[in-house]
């Protein structure tokens, strides 16, 4: 799978205290590397100026205190972010020892590296590092920079938090200047801070801000600190968005002639054009051409197999590699560039895409959006820097949908970076996400659906138990959608020891004390949304647990028992997670399921069921439990519906994962399975 | 000159791994078979194919007035599968020394048409400004299934010295690989050829009038495999080498790498000069052993280890893998910058010693990760890292001052074990680097556990690490802010259902060892009420097979290092408890550890005690038959782990 974060968010976001106000492309490829710190931030005092002419004049000074050992790791090398648009006009760094001594670092303390990844081949982004000299706990880093930015467009932010979760003693951030179309927001908590304003101007201060708090399953918000998002010039609409995007991808060619024929050869034929460069020819036979007779319901389904084949096309022979230089990490590369080197980013694949489908007369646009699932556009606050990915939206109407389509707002929203599904699937990260779907004027915000039914997970065991409680019989583990695609993507590149290596570790995983022989994975090829069935034959030394084994029961002579656990995945965070919790939970929608069917030897199960279940915001559970005619079968099924879930949403959640997590510790007596 | 000659070559190597002005020649045409290939004998499911892989290095000649050497190196590769497709994404690694001089690519579709690698798809990207490193990247047009790539470029530097093995075999199949050496005819090389896969690789050489051409190839080479604890990459790799030892004309007769004291004598006034400009280093030695209240026999020691200390974390450490310092390095100079790599620190740790008058050696070392060394070939590449041996209380002591991390005369488990030489001018030793009993590196984990009579469990628990355990948490903070919030992350992924709080951790860098103590309480909602089930391996298991038994195992196991680790929970009950199924004694001993649990029941006292010990004796596995005992002991100390421990209420 490509990487999720191909459009980089480089401007507009001036970065005002870097690592945490990094875009989040070199935030991302730092955060790797950079360990967090007990350190705290004594002095972090950010002071920009928006010129007259639009530029940014940034100068930021900071004194971070060591508290422990591991502190200079996290805080050295600092890097502070450069780019085309974003130069830095001075450096001064030194450290204050313990003993009051005080250390400049020199010009070999400075380093720049310019940034890279497996998927983003090249940029212009990159880092000046600034490499601290060995300083005890008790020393103080500082830092003074000062740099320029020519945003490409006219917002910005500031993270207020420290940075590497430190605790912040002594807070200053003032942005002046902002003029006509000034406006300015905080996102995230604003608790401990003091705003004042005045015209163009803003001013927050704080003292004794702690660390934050080191959570599971929050947000990046949560552990970055409040953002301060400030903007000015434009009117504060996703509109001039919309109007901005479209003026910077204005000059970018279309409909060209080798894509015109590349449509044609698709369309007609259904196959692939080669590679050729242009070279597609055109013909008719086995094509998906128009019939000038076609009904409109007719047509519309011969749109939506148009649109499939040329996504496919996209998706599959266009290669993702990414190229981003200076403003091209908002602007797209021609698509008939990306046709012929058969390689492109997000924006490229989604340019190509919508040529494509605009020689099939379909409808399409390109859509912003910001694809890690723990963060969020505000959708208040109008500006591109936030988004970090390019999906494509197509209006509806014109198109045959079927009922799990991925459809909002009027739109279908397919991306091209994906390699696996068909047009019914969009990759979870994509989901649940504000888009702005830019149609210049008329761009607006569209909330992406969430299709917690097609992620899903199902374990089935059919086992014979033996008197000795040990059971041996068939596993079955189906995936389908984000879990299967990045299942296959794994698989493909592996070797078959590998693969049966890794299937038995996840096997291992799933039931402890398993013996597993003939593990095989069974990919569904061509399947609309993403999936994979991993078989095996196993058993379980000691599936029930027969009372006398432990000597307990004997010892005190009660009746024998037998129980047994049955184990299985959660689709649920642990309870204990969610008490008393103040920060919002950020989850993997999906369905989870586990089934035992288990045959008994005779007289050990009564007959007898019970279910039990509960529904609500956060999602569903569901156990049945029946004993009949010497078979156990026991299904689970948990459905998680939220993907971002805010405090007060929060019970909901512990009430469903109270239910499935003490089902799953429950030893089933298998005398009275209802416990 | 020598050192600058070595420096100017260190990325050559990644150059190689990862991957010119390439001639003007086309490249060879495409042959029928290579067009018709879809796959590999034997190798299904590969992603892609070496077609051929050929490196041709000219040695530069001092002699014919040559001021640099080159590499040209060729590749064929063809896409199998959709996966394959991410070799269409080229990267070569250079620098300031190594210098690229080009790189011509082209894809080659299936149907035979040829797209040329456009020079807006090739991108050099400055990964250090300071040091001048560099990568160039490059993406492929048109890439796909059934596709041929073809690229070729060249490196040069200023050097005669490529110390570098070619290696024969990558991660996946290899059709043909060759590597040709032009030697200058005054200097003297030795070969080193390793074929632990038994690919079967060849040579053959041819005296010219400028010089010898040695060429050596392999045809048919499977892929080195990636298993869990697999050797490493340079320990199955066929691959070769060609050493200079020695340079010989009418007028000079020098000797290169020709055995280790010529080796060793090479390095020796570098490293003697920088030694000698020690700057302020013994005042400072001596100011550190005088805050140091000891005396009599133990006085050195301690003075030693708080020279070593200073220089661990006084003294940054600069990342580099190699012995050889930097142009015009000197302890005073790294001293006064505070700021040194790995062999700068070692040999500022030596002149500092030396004002206290310790007897110290350098120590060249190389990481067991990065391939095991051929001591009979004197290649200073084969190290990546400097130590130091001193002899304190007579004894040798070896001390490694860049990780801050490490105690006093302990080591990285990477280099326990492993061949080293203790660097002389004149008399250099070979040796093997000290390597801790298994049982040294432990890991003890202690539990009480009450069981209320609702049904919850509350207590508290501690770890213990010792050796190699207590390095790998030193200063470890994980991804958290803290030692005790990474524990306390740590130890709720250990115990769901429970809420861990008072986590304390101490550590103890000069023993080394970590103590971690904490509180457990069941949360209360989490309680079933009428039973409690407890995988009593925890925190330290439940240990998973991680060699399955019916699965094909290619490599030989390499564990990080040996361990012991021990678990025992005491669990009380509250009257109306009763203990139903307890997990079943076991004991199973073999040549590879051993795996030993019992539960001892004191029903009137209410309680019980669990006590598990796993033990995992050797760090490596290489026969058959050691492979098997150690599948067996995982095997066992799954099953053992599985069983549960489970009390109802009556």
């Amino acid at each position: 799978m490509p990487s999720r974060s191909s459009f980089p968010a480089a401007s507009g976001a001036p970065s005002l205290t870097a690592p945490a106000a990094l875009p989040a492309l070199a935030l991302a490829l730092l955060a790797a590397t950079a360990p967090l710190s007990a350190a705290t931030v004594l002095q972090k005092i950010v002071e920009i100026e928006i010129r007259a002419d639009g530029n940014l004049a940034e100068h930021t000074h900071l004194e971070v205190r060591l508290d422990a050992a591991t502190d200079l790791n996290a805080w050295s090398p600092y890097p502070i972010f450069e780019d085309d648009n974003r130069e830095i006009d001075a450096v001064t760094a030194w450290v204050r020892r313990p003993d009051g001594s005080t250390e400049k670092v020199g010009r070999k303390g400075l380093d720049t590296a310019e940034l890279a990844s497996d998927q983003l081949l090249h940029t212009s982004a990159k880092v000046r590092l600034v490499r601290f000299p060995e300083a005890p706990p008790g020393a103080v880093l500082g830092l003074d920079y000062d740099l320029t930015e020519r945003p490409w467009f006219p917002a910005g932010r500031v993270v207020l938090g420290g940075g590497h979760d430190a605790a912040v003693s002594h807070l200053r951030v003032r942005v002046r200047g902002g003029g006509a179309g000034w406006r300015w927001s905080i996102l995230g908590p604003t608790g401990g801070l003091a705003v004042s304003e005045s015209p163009g101007e803003v001013l927050i201060t704080a003292a004794d801000l702690p660390r934050p708090a080191d959570l599971e399953h929050a947000p990046e918000e949560a552990r970055e600190g409040p953002v301060l998002r400030y903007g000015w010039r434009e009117p504060a609409t996703w509109a001039a968005v919309g109007r901005w995007y479209d003026q910077l991808s204005r000059g970018v060619p279309r409909h060209r002639e080798e894509v015109h024929l590349a449509a044609r050869h698709l369309l007609d034929t259904g196959t692939p054009p080669a590679a050729g460069l242009g070279s597609g020819t055109a013909g008719t036979t086995g094509g998906i051409a128009a019939s000038p007779a076609a009904a409109p319901a007719d047509d519309r389904g011969r749109r939506r197999r148009q649109l499939e084949s040329i996504l496919a096309f996209v998706r599959r022979e266009v290669r993702y590699v990414a190229v981003e230089v200076g403003v091209g990490g908002y602007r797209p590369a021609a698509a008939h560039e990306t046709l012929a080197r058969r390689w492109g980013d997000c924006k490229g694949k989604v340019e190509l895409l919508l040529d494509l489908l605009d020689e099939a007369g379909i409808e399409a646009y390109p859509a912003l959006l910001q694809a890690g699932p723990r963060n969020r556009i505000d959708p208040d606050f109008p500006a591109p820097g936030a988004f970090n990915h390019m999906i494509a939206a197509l209006p509806v109407a014109g198109l045959a949908p079927a009922p799990d389509d991925p459809i909002a707002g009027g739109y279908l929203f397919v991306d091209p970076t994906q390699q696996r599904g068909g047009i019914g699937w969009l990759h979870p990260a994509d989901q649940d996400q504000w888009a702005l779907v830019l149609r210049g004027e008329r761009s607006a915000l569209v909330r992406t659906p969430l299709r917690p039914q097609l992620e899903a997970t199902r374990l089935t065991l059919d086992l014979a138990v033996r008197p000795d409680g040990s059971a041996a019989g068939r596993l079955r583990l189906e995936l389908r959608g984000g879990a299967a695609s990045a299942a296959a993507d794994r698989l493909a590149e592996e070797r078959p020891e590998a693969i049966e290596a890794e299937a038995h570790r996840l096997i291992a995983s799933l039931l402890p004390g398993v013996t597993a022989a003939a593990p095989r994975w069974l990919p569904e090829a061509d399947a609309g949304v993403p999936a994979m069935a991993l078989t095996a034959t196993v058993s379980l030394p000691a599936l029930v647990a027969l009372a006398a084994d432990g000597g307990g029961a004997a010892a005190t002579g009660s009746a024998p028992m037998r129980s047994l656990a049955l184990a299985g995945p959660s689709a649920t965070p642990a309870p204990g997670l969610l008490r008393g919790r103040l920060a919002p939970v950020v989850l993997r929608p999906h369905v989870a399921v586990v089934s035992w069917q288990l045959a008994l030897p005779d007289g050990w199960c009564p007959a007898q069921s019970d279910s039990s279940g509960l529904d609500n915001a956060a999602g569903s559970f569901h156990q049945s439990l029946r004993c009949d005619g010497g078979r156990l079968t026991v299904e689970r099924r948990t459905e998680l519906r939220q993907r971002w879930l805010e405090p007060d949403q929060l019970p909901a959640l512990a009430e469903l994962a109270l239910a499935e997590h003490r089902a799953a510790a429950r030893r089933l007596r298998l005398d009275r399975l209802h416990g | 000159m020598l050192q600058r000659c070595l420096r100017a070559a260190a990325p050559l190597a990644l150059a190689l791994a990862l991957a010119g002005s390439a001639t003007a020649e086309d490249f060879p045409p495409i042959t029928g078979e290579e067009r018709a290939l879809t796959a590999v004998a034997g190798q299904p499911n590969a992603p892609a194919v070496i077609l051929f892989s050929k490196g041709e290095l000219h040695m530069m000649d001092p002699s014919r007035q040559e001021l640099s050497s080159e590499l040209v190196v060729s590749m064929r590769v063809k896409i199998l599968t959709e996966a394959g497709k991410e070799h269409g994404n080229v990267k070569v690694v250079h620098s300031g020394g190594v210098r690229l001089q080009g790189f011509e690519g082209r894809t080659i579709l299936p149907d035979g048409t040829v797209v040329a690698v456009p020079k807006d798809a090739t991108f050099k990207r400055t990964t250090s400004r300071a040091r001048r490193f560099y990568v160039t990247s490059v993406a492929f047009p048109a890439v796909q299934v059934g596709a041929i790539l073809d690229y070729r470029y060249s490196v040069k530097w200023d050097s005669i010295f490529f110390l570098e093995p070619w290696f024969f075999q990558q991660r996946v199949p290899v059709l043909h690989s060759e590597i040709v050496y032009e030697v200058p005819p005054h200097l003297k090389v030795r070969v080193w050829q390793s074929d632990p896969m038994h690919a079967g690789i060849k040579a053959e050489s041819e005296r010219r009038r400028v010089g010898t051409r040695v060429r050596a190839w392999g045809d048919n080479l499977p892929p080195v495999p990636e298993e869990v604890y697999g050797l490493p990459f340079a320990d199955m790799a066929a691959q070769q080498m060609m050493l200079p030892v020695g340079y010989v004309t009418s007028n000079v007769a020098e000797n290169l790498f020709e055995s280790w004291p010529a080796t060793c004598k090479l390095f020796d006034e570098e490293y003697e000069k920088a030694r000698r400009k020690d700057g302020s280093a013994p005042r400072q030695a001596r100011e550190i052993a005088a805050r140091v209240a000891a005396t009599g026999p133990r006085a050195q020691r301690l003075q030693a280890a708080a020279i070593y200390a200073f220089v661990r974390d006084e003294i940054a450490t600069q990342e580099a893998s190699h012995v050889w310092l930097p142009q015009y390095s000197t302890a005073g100079a790294v001293l006064d910058q505070r700021r040194g790599e790995p062999a700068e620190k070692a040999v500022l740790l030596q002149a500092m010693l030396a004002a206290l008058h310790v007897d110290s050696r350098l120590v060249w070392a190389g990481d067991r990760e990065n391939g095991a060394i051929d001591t009979k070939i004197a290649n200073p590449a084969w190290f990546d890292h400097v130590l130091v041996a001193a002899q304190i209380d007579g004894q040798r002591v070896f001390l490694d001052p860049s990780d801050r991390a490490l105690a006093f005369g302990h080591l990285q488990p990477g280099y326990e074990g492993t061949d080293a030489l203790v660097f002389d001018g004149k008399h250099p030793e070979l040796i093997v680097l000290p390597e801790a009993p298994f049982a040294d590196n432990l890991r003890r984990a202690r539990l009480e556990l009450t069981l209320d009579p609702d049904g919850r469990a509350t207590g508290t628990g501690s770890l213990t690490l010792l050796g190699q355990p207590a390095w790998r948490r030193t200063r470890w903070t994980g991804k958290s802010a803290s030692a005790e919030a990474a524990w306390e992350r740590w130890l709720r992924e250990q115990f769901p259902g429970f809420d861990v709080a008072g986590v304390t951790v101490a550590e103890s860098l000069d023993e080394p060892r970590v103590v971690v103590a904490w509180n457990l309480s069941q949360h209360p909602e989490e309680a079933l009420g009428d039973q409690a089930t407890f995988v009593a391996s925890r925190p330290l298991g439940p240990v998973r097979q991680i060699f399955p038994t019916t699965a094909k195992r290619q490599s030989a196991v390499v564990f990080d290092f040996g361990e012991r680790n021990e678990v025992e929970l005491t669990l009380h009950w509250a009257a109306a408890w009763q203990p139903d199924v307890l997990p079943r004694a076991s004991s199973h001993q073999s040549a590879a550890g051993a795996v030993v649990a019992s539960v001892d029941v004191d029903a009137a006292a209410r309680s019980l005690v669990y006590r598990r010990r796993f033990d995992n004796v050797h760090r490596k596995a290489t026969t058959a038959e050691q492979f098997h005992l150690v599948q067996a002991l995982f095997e066992e100390a799954q099953k053992s782990d599985a069983q549960p421990l489970v009390l109802s209420r009556r």
